[in-house]
């Protein structure tokens, strides 16, 4: 699976964002490489491969649950990205802010500022996601807009 | 709170942590070994599984034929209508393709999938009800009370193994829809 190991980073950040601890993560990450496993037969090279890689893990992660909630007593993934990803402490606790407001979001405007943050077009999120591309701007707006006022409000 | 110094955090992030790349490994020859079941398979075999049910249910009826033949034609109409509303609902499943289907196609579908399950479940609870009863009076009426209680024991544990069964299904589409209803 050469396309995983290129792409490692885009299916880590996927999962980060829609997992709530450890386990949740592990278990996302699982399905997203079976996914993508089992629908690399059907890829016709249409888009790019990481349009494609996005499409799956969104959907994947848009739509799992786990059978059981094991509620873990660690960290959870996002203040453990934090802490791991972070090189500095400013870096960190920013991140793990930004973490802990995009977790307030629904799961599609999860989708579509990940995809944003990541520098993805907006004609790429609104293929991705099948909203039109104005849908993706007027979404995209709201979303910042909401995450700012989240953000101010809590400080 | 800048939201572009957070993109530009957000893009110079190095992920993976290290101590993950062992385990991706592992994961990925399981993966490759098709050892790793998706929660779409596990629904598409649970809904196979009731089709095979439904099949057996007519296979069942078919001794009954000769002494019973409303009771056997009726039974077997049931287990054939539900049969084939399970095999519909199990293609549906098998034909989720979260490679080719934008994020907003796969919410719809699921949530598309789920309610056909809540009507199949209600159309099946409606028929099969009185159908059970109208076994085992007909039972009752044709062998004597001893297998009215066969009949009954019957009902019982199908009832269980059907309900068990439902939860789990009904389980799993529920929580998917639960997350998703409000982008509908």
């Amino acid at each position: 699976m050469t396309i995983v190991n290129d792409n490692r980073q885009l299916l880590y950040k996927v999962c980060y964002m829609y997992a709530t601890d450890r386990d949740h993560f592990q278990d996302l990450y699982q399905e997203v490489l079976a996914n993508i496993w089992e629908g690399l037969g059907s890829f016709r090279g249409d888009s790019a491969v990481s349009t494609w890689l996005y499409r799956t893990a969104l959907n994947t992660c848009v739509t799992f649950y786990r059978r059981h909630n094991r509620h873990s007593s660690e960290m959870t993934s996002l203040d453990m990205a934090a802490e791991l990803m972070a090189d500095d402490g400013r870096r960190a606790e920013q991140l793990r802010e930004m973490y802990r407001l995009i977790s307030q979001l629904s799961k599609i405007d999860k989708a579509i500022i990940l995809m944003w943050l990541d520098e993805r077009s907006y004609d790429e999120i609104a293929e991705v996601t099948g909203f039109t591309r104005n849908n993706v701007a007027t979404r995209l707006r709201r979303i910042k807009q909401r995450l700012v006022d989240n953000g101010n409000s809590d400080n | 709170m800048d939201i572009n110094d957070i993109k530009n955090s957000w893009n110079s992030m190095n992920i993976p942590p290290d101590y993950r790349h062992e385990d991706t490994r592992e994961l990925l020859s399981r993966v490759e070994r098709g050892s790793v079941s998706t929660l779409r398979d596990r629904l598409g075999l649970i809904s196979r599984n009731l089709s095979l049910l439904c099949i057996t249910g007519i296979l069942i009826m078919i001794p009954y034929f000769h002494d019973a033949p409303t009771l056997a034609i009726l039974a077997d109409c049931f287990f054939a209508f539900m049969g084939v509303c399970h095999m519909r609902n199990y293609r549906k499943i098998r034909n989720l393709n979260f490679s080719e289907m934008s994020v907003r196609d796969a919410i719809m579908t699921v949530g598309r999938i789920e309610s056909e399950r809540i009507k199949l479940r209600a159309i099946g609870m409606a028929l099969g009800i009185p159908l059970a009863l109208y076994m085992c009076f007909t039972i009752t009426d044709l062998f004597g009370d001893y297998y009215l209680y066969g009949c009954l024991a019957g009902v019982v544990i199908g009832a269980v193994i059907g309900l068990i069964v439902n939860y789990r299904a009904t389980s799993i589409l529920r929580k998917m829809r639960s997350q998703l209803s409000q982008e509908e």
